[in-house]
């Protein structure tokens, strides 16, 4: 008896040595559950609507899901397979629609997750869903969720669902504004079925979709959003972002900010400037995250110096002592085999932005995972959205403000984040382990400690203008000689030219003469 | 024996003159390297696109897609609306319009043959190495001439240049019409036809579809009018001295013209370049020199950046710091400055402008078409031995060019001082023409460097070693001709100055 009550009191013991002290490891799920196809009718880029295409990629991504997207004009008979554990179908283009029939064949036999977005909702996916199918025409609907509520734009055809089973669930409402006052959900999930009437990249809306897809992929979570400061690069005003780091300290606000880089030109004076700035990040209880940098004319053999720029990044930021977290970068990224690979997949936490200017180098389609995303929502889409400090969000997800530009653009900045009343995720106080591995070295943080290759590493306090008090180097000593030799040179050269000038006046006329008596 | 070989002489000029001469032998060697199969050109550096689209022609579809290694020679022709209209005004798109029809009435409607554009060039360039070789030698037809005519050959057909013809470079526009300028002012100067005006005419057109041919041209405007106004000297002359200034009041407006055609971001383009690769090269850190003159010094960090980033970048120039803080900032004003405030560094760009400035064959493309059986990228050394042997002994240092201008200006000037006194004209035309030449020779560096850095030298000072060349042949010509000083008086022209 006491043997066994010895043998389980040292069981228990070791699974709570094992628990407390294990480090979690990125968390690498299984084959089937988190495969993903997305697939779209059109992108619709008249009306910029592949924005939207990005927007769903990057929340899927965040739930950890890996997303095939597929143009329904490439959809090809069995490729959705029983490898994917769900598949979304998106109506972009009102206007166009699923014409593949071999794609509607197989999700019609598809035993997974199913997800209509948009409307041509067709009769089959109505059953499915348990539901009527309703089109309300020339409607302004209120879209409603959590306290929060949202006046949509002025909508033709709107396809939303009626006569709901019991056991489907609403995630936000759409009111109509008539006398009568209608309500409809907006996202509902019937079982493993989901439909959402549209979806917009934006606001509430863009939040309610992700709450309702993170629920029907059993993805849901309950996470606190980062504060980022975007836009921030090696020439942008470093005054301003010491003034908004400030800011953030005085007020504790732990923050993030995503900064680009350069790999070249890291000796110079105003490098040193740039980085003892963002150690002043560092030391008022911010993070930062390494931005991917632009996309110019680089091919698929750019690969190379892409690894090799993330190296240089991480290397020259942390020689001054800037430890960077994780990546952030614009959503294609993920969906570029050249890209991903040698750039996002060297951490494990990424931020994924909106994206700017889109410049593919070997478009896969075929997005990966990490251990952490956070889906970057801009705050100023969040106006019309209740915030309190009790709001959670359904995926990792970071709130950006982009660097403002001016002392003007600085006073509305805070504003923002004054209205911004989230409890916001403290990347120092909570559990959280990141690393970047660029081959040659290790840059991780665990705990709010930051090492490198394992070593744990201190921040030093710097002071941005002390990186100028720097002594300049002597002047070499045989300086002052060659000075001398350019300026004697000098007066030789002038010496020599009014000689020249006299004899040639001189001489012009027995040059002359000589003329003369040939004639 | 001596007679007759007088006689063969006196027959041999009598059916040849020196021009003639010249024309045949660069006809011959120029027409071997461009049309006698397998021809040769310059490859795309990837500027043609524009060149291309703004005329209507495109790169047909290949399984090569660089083109940077060989010459392509057939290329497509839009079959409907070009929806690129005009990327950038250029006077070459007459030469290419010309050509485009020339290739749909004799070869296709759907494709275009650069050979078309290579044999337009060339017939404009055999007239103007015919007047180019008169205007130096006449009125004389001794065997010196026939020897100039030969340097002019050497020079002047130097595959470096005719190269260029198989190309939808805008260089050859420039080259011939520079030769056309040059020979139109020093034949005029030498009164070798009665009427002026043609000449005159000849000259202001030339400069203006020089102006014209690119943007970066449009100061070259303040040469061309230099050297039209020793045109003001000439004799018996009030009544056209009138058409000589409404031909450099037009010569103004074609380079105002063509100023203001460039339009913002190809002006952006060249500020950002003049920045990032001009005030920040050559020199250890810029960050506390820009910072003086008001730049943030943040930007030091852009050195060697590209306006269209070759692979990857940090900061886009359409980003709004960069257009906010540094390209609103930085103008021409702002550069020469900069320059004025760090003399060293000038120097030491101008240095690096004029290193190569005799290397005129375009390294960095292949002449060789594919299929030639040449290597990707390989090099013509047919007909270069001029160019190859200027590109190795000439002194790349700017202050040499500055010594040679004074000594030129000097040695010209004399002759001026002896011709203005003796009222002839041929002098103080020379004189002017010369000076036009050497101020592009001067300032040409000087405003690639402010307006555009170190990118891309090569192809801004390419007028540079053609200026160059005009100056050697004409002093060669005039000490053979004993002609430097003494002009020689001449009974027609000393009859209308009475």
């Amino acid at each position: 008896m006491q043997n066994k009550i010895f043998r389980l009191l040292f069981v228990s013991f070791a699974l709570l040595f094992f628990v407390s002290f294990s480090n979690p490891e990125p968390v690498q799920a299984t084959d089937t559950d988190d495969y993903v196809m997305l697939v779209y009718d059109s992108k619709n880029t008249t009306a910029g609507s592949e924005k939207q295409i990005d927007a769903l990629q990057r929340a899927l991504t965040s739930m950890n899901l890996r997303v095939k997207t597929v143009d329904q004009a490439d959809y090809k008979s069995g490729m959705l397979t029983k490898k994917y554990f769900g598949v979304i179908s998106m109506v972009n283009w009102k206007q166009m629609g699923f014409t593949n029939k071999k794609f509607l064949k197989d999700r019609n036999n598809f035993s997974g997750i199913k997800l209509h977005i948009g409307n041509d909702l067709s009769g089959y996916e109505a059953s499915e869903l348990g539901a009527k199918s309703v089109d309300l025409y020339q409607q302004q609907l209120i879209l409603e969720n959590k306290k929060s509520n949202q006046m949509l734009p002025f909508s033709e055809t709107i396809t939303v669902l009626d006569n709901l089973s019991k056991e489907s669930q609403m995630i936000g409402t759409l009111r109509t504004q008539q006398a009568d006052q209608k309500t409809y959900g907006y996202g509902v999930i019937n079982g493993k079925y989901g439909y959402l009437p549209y979806f917009s990249s934006k606001g509430l809306s863009y939040l309610t979709a992700v709450e309702m897809i993170a629920k029907l992929f059993s993805k849901q979570g309950s996470y606190q959003p980062i504060l980022t400061v975007t836009g921030v690069t090696p020439v942008s005003d470093l005054k301003i972002l010491d003034q908004v780091s400030q800011f953030c300290y005085k007020n504790s606000i732990p923050f993030a900010v995503s900064t680009t880089s350069v790999s070249n030109n890291t000796g110079m004076k105003a490098f040193a400037r740039f980085v003892s700035e963002l150690r002043n990040v560092e030391n008022r209880g911010g993070v930062v995250f390494i931005k991917s940098p632009e996309v110019g004319g680089a091919g698929v053999g750019s690969a190379n110096e892409l690894r090799q720029d993330l190296t240089s990044y991480v290397v020259s930021l942390a020689k001054y002592q800037v430890y960077p977290i994780g990546i952030s970068t614009d959503g294609f990224w993920n969906q570029d085999k050249i890209l991903r690979k040698n750039f996002l997949m060297n951490a494990n936490h990424w931020l994924l932005l909106p994206n700017g200017k889109v410049t593919y180098i070997d478009q896969d389609n075929n997005s990966q995972i990490a251990h952490t995303s956070f889906l970057g929502i801009s705050a100023s889409s969040l106006n019309s959205v209740n915030k309190s400090y009790e709001t959670r969000f359904s995926t990792p997800t970071a709130i950006y403000i982009p660097l403002p530009h001016s002392n003007k653009e600085l006073v509305d900045f805070k504003e923002q984040i004054n209205k911004l009343d989230f409890s916001w995720f403290n990347p120092m106080e909570v559990k959280m382990s990141t690393a970047i591995n660029t081959g040659t070295s290790t840059v991780s943080f665990r705990d709010g400690n930051y090492f490198v290759n394992g070593k744990q590493e201190n921040i030093g306090t710097a002071d941005s203008s002390s990186v100028f008090s720097e002594k300049i180097k002597e002047k070499p000593l045989l300086s002052n000689y060659f000075n001398i030799q350019g300026s004697i040179l000098t007066i030789l050269f002038v010496i020599v030219t009014i000689v020249l000038i006299i004899f040639i006046l001189m001489g012009r006329r027995i040059y002359w003469n000589r003329f003369n008596k040939r004639k | 024996m001596k007679k007759s070989l007088n006689v063969f002489a006196k027959k041999f000029s009598d059916l040849i003159s020196p021009a003639l001469l010249a024309t045949i032998l660069v006809a011959i060697i120029s027409g071997v390297l461009l049309f006698v199969p397998p021809i040769n050109g310059y490859a795309d550096n990837g500027d043609f696109y524009r060149a291309m689209l703004s005329n209507g022609i495109y790169r047909l579809p290949s399984k090569h897609p660089w083109a940077i290694d060989y010459v392509i020679t057939k290329f497509g022709i839009f079959q409907y609306f070009n929806e690129y209209g005009t990327i950038a005004f250029s006077s070459q798109s007459i030469f290419i319009r010309i050509a485009v029809m020339i290739n749909k009435l004799f070869y296709s409607s759907k494709v275009f043959d650069i050979r078309f554009l290579g044999l337009l060039y060339y017939f404009l360039y055999l007239g103007s190495i015919y007047l180019l070789t008169k205007s130096v030698v006449y009125p004389y037809k001794k065997l010196r001439s026939y020897a100039v005519s030969l340097i002019i050959v050497l020079i002047f057909a130097d595959s470096s240049f005719t190269l260029y013809f198989n190309s939808f470079f805008a260089e050859p526009v420039m080259y011939i019409f520079m030769i056309y300028a040059f020979a139109s002012i020093m034949l005029l100067a030498k009164g070798c036809y009665k009427k002026n005006w043609p000449m005159m005419l000849l000259f202001f057109i030339s400069t203006i579809i020089i102006i014209t041919d690119k943007s970066q041209n449009a100061p070259l405007t303040l040469s061309f009018i230099l050297i039209s106004f020793g045109m003001m000297f000439l004799p018996h002359f009030n009544a056209r001295r009138f058409a000589v200034g409404v031909g450099m009041v037009v010569l103004i407006f074609t380079g105002v013209f063509t100023y203001v055609a460039i339009n913002k971001e190809f002006n952006d383009v060249n500020q950002y370049k003049a920045f990032t690769h001009g005030v920040l090269m050559e020199t250890n850190d810029p960050s506390k020199n820009i910072a003086k003159l008001g730049i943030d010094e943040q930007f030091a960090l852009l050195r060697e950046e590209n306006y269209y980033p070759k692979t990857y970048t940090a900061v886009r120039a359409t980003n709004k710091s960069v257009q906010k803080n540094l390209l609103a900032k930085n103008g021409i004003g702002w550069t020469v400055k900069y320059y004025a405030h760090n003399p060293k560094q000038a120097g030491a760009l101008l240095d690096l402008a004029t290193k190569d400035i005799m290397i005129t064959q375009v390294k960095a493309v292949g002449d060789f078409t594919r299929g030639s059986g040449h290597k990707p990228g390989e090099q013509v050394k047919y007909f270069t031995l001029y160019s190859d042997y200027m590109g190795s002994f000439f002194p790349g240092k700017f202050a040499f060019i500055c010594l040679l201008t004074v000594a030129l200006i000097l040695t010209y000037g004399v002759a001026m001082y002896n011709d203005l006194k003796k009222k002839r004209p041929m002098g103080v035309m020379r004189f002017f023409l010369v000076l036009g030449l050497l101020t592009i020779i001067l300032f040409v560096p000087i405003i690639s460097i402010v307006g555009d850095g170190d990118a891309d030298l090569a192809k801004h000072l390419f007028i540079i070693p053609v200026c160059l060349n005009f100056i050697f042949i004409l002093f060669i010509s005039d000490i053979l001709h004993h002609r430097l000083w003494n002009t020689e008086a001449r009974e027609e022209f000393l009859d209308h100055a009475k």
